[in-house]
């Protein structure tokens, strides 16, 4: 009976010990003790300033998280839901948030170079002073987003959702728009030189002294934009839809 | 008899009857007490006084459940001198605030002056000229915008005071905010500063010719003060667009004050 009781305690032990050295990933992650915690529950986590560059955070919730001026170089937050999440002056260069939710996220000045987010979805994300460039957004669906005093250079957005989105005398030279939705956006002043926009749809939205010089605008829909003092030189207008367009002098076209 | 014998032998007035109960000499009893009230007294006296606040009645020592929250609003849990998390009521509430890793502590955030500084902000907004009320409104010291906070221990008493310059302040606000400094660093005095200028990590570099990266620590008076600041670009950030344009705003400009008590373990004080 006794050497029962002393083996079951062993065993109970021995369990005990396992579990131990298995450790709990978030309490471990949030101490600090490890960068690792995909799928982990950290809604409303305070990351602030935290170093979590490399941190496996894939599928992980991030729900109303801090992550003011954290380091995520580098990071996998892929598929990570990062709602309400703010990441302002964080850096996220080369991170992963390929298929991440973004709904009300604020990367305010936050650095996302060679950042992976396509196929991100959300809306409203705050952009605003962010560093984009090289970023990709292919397939993202990111709605009533702020880009305002972005930089954009290198980044593609094939296929992506911006619609009712401000883009404000944003830099998007040379971008690779190819098929993207920019409904009803504020798209003033913003410079499109050499753009390839081919099948994109800007209807409703506001070009106000856009500049598409060079643009390939084949078959992209200006339906009802303002394109009002917008410059059009040498950019390929074929197949595009100007109906009911305020076309660059100030004449509207036919609906 | 007995009662004349009592009458002869008065007991004191302010002495408790269990004192004679427990037999000895009360008047010896009496005199240890008192000299222990007075030890104590002094000894609180004495915690209470022990540091200086750093700002207003706020800083090390001050006990959460007493301190006033007259005068401050928007309290929420601190997020490392980030932007507020949870909401609370007041510092009472700061065992709501998940202990930070390092330190063990609860920050607490609180705002003050949140009117004026919204009448200022509008007035800026309409007329784009600071208003001269703008130094009294909004979370400001000496004119600068910051992110204000406690740290209290579990018992409630304060063990750490922290300032750090809002980043996300306007960028006339934020671009002069790593000089906060020269107005904190002579509260403790010129000399004995033990500071260390980090160099440019890769992609970084500096704002013109000025590049800054610098922590300075002292301890006195059983405070470890430690002051960080930033002035510098991060990878990135240019300060020019493709078209050689300026662009204003993009640089990391900082100052952030920390007081913590010095006697807290050696791994809760930052490095």
């Amino acid at each position: 009976m006794i050497r029962r009781l002393a083996l079951a305690a062993l065993g109970a032990l021995a369990l005990g010990g396992a579990a131990l050295a298995q450790g709990d990933p978030r309490a471990d992650f949030l101490s600090g003790a490890s960068k690792s915690c995909s799928a982990c529950d950290l809604t409303s986590a305070n990351l602030s300033r935290r170093d979590l560059a490399g941190a496996e955070l894939a599928d992980a919730i991030l729900v109303d998280a801090v992550l003011f001026d954290a380091n995520l170089a580098g990071a996998d937050l892929a598929g990570a839901d990062l709602s309400g999440a703010d990441l302002t002056d964080a850096d996220l260069t080369g991170a992963s948030l390929a298929g991440a939710r973004l709904f009300d996220t604020i990367f305010f000045r936050a650095t996302l170079n060679l950042a992976d987010l396509s196929d991100a979805e959300g809306q409203a994300v705050i952009f605003r002073h962010a560093l984009l460039q090289r970023a990709k957004f292919d397939g993202a669906v990111l709605p009533f987003s702020q880009f305002e005093d972005t930089r954009l250079a290198g980044a593609t957005a094939i296929g992506a959702d911006f619609r009712g989105s401000s883009f404000r005398a944003v830099n998007m030279r040379a971008l690779d728009l190819t098929g993207v939705v920019i409904i009803g956006a504020d798209m003033s002043d913003t410079n499109l030189r050499q753009a390839k926009l081919a099948g994109a749809d800007l209807s409703r939205s506001d070009l106000l002294r856009a500049d598409f010089e060079g643009a390939d605008l084949t078959g992209v829909d200006f339906s009802g934009a303002r394109l009002l003092t917008a410059n059009l030189r040498n950019a390929t207008t074929t197949g595009a839809v100007f109906a009911g367009t305020l076309m660059p002098d100030g004449t509207t076209r036919p609906p | 008899m007995r009662g004349a014998r009592t009458a002869a032998r008065p007991a004191p007035p302010f002495s408790p009857p269990s004192w004679r109960g427990k037999g000895g000499r009360p008047a010896l009893r009496l005199a240890r007490l008192l000299a222990a009230a007075v030890l104590t007294l002094g000894l609180a006296t004495a915690a209470r006084a022990e540091f200086a606040p750093e700002f207003r009645q706020l800083g090390l020592g001050v006990d959460a459940a007493t301190l006033a929250t007259d005068g401050y609003e928007g309290f929420a849990c601190g997020t490392n001198g980030g932007p507020p998390g949870l909401t609370l009521t007041g510092w009472a509430d700061y065992m709501k605030c998940a202990p930070e890793p390092a330190s063990g502590l609860h920050e607490v955030y609180a705002e003050y002056g949140t009117r004026i500084g919204r009448i200022s902000e509008m007035f800026r907004e309409q007329f784009e000229e600071e208003l001269w009320l703008q130094q009294y409104g909004g979370t400001r010291m000496a004119n600068f915008p910051v992110v204000l906070s406690l740290l209290f221990d579990d018992a409630g008493i304060a063990r750490g005071f922290r300032v750090v310059t809002d980043t996300r302040a306007a960028i006339e606000d934020r671009g002069r905010a790593y000089l906060l400094r020269q107005r904190v660093m002579p509260m403790y005095g010129d000399g004995e500063w033990d500071c260390i200028d980090r160099p440019p990590k890769p992609g970084e570099s500096g704002v013109g010719d000025v590049f800054i990266n610098q922590v300075c620590k002292k301890t006195l008076d059983g405070k470890y003060v430690r002051i960080e600041t930033h002035f510098f670009r991060r990878p990135g950030q240019t300060g020019v667009d493709v078209n050689g344009q300026f662009v204003p705003g993009e640089y990391d400009s900082l100052t952030r004050w920390e007081v913590f008590d010095a006697s807290l373990p050696a791994a809760a004080l930052p490095a």
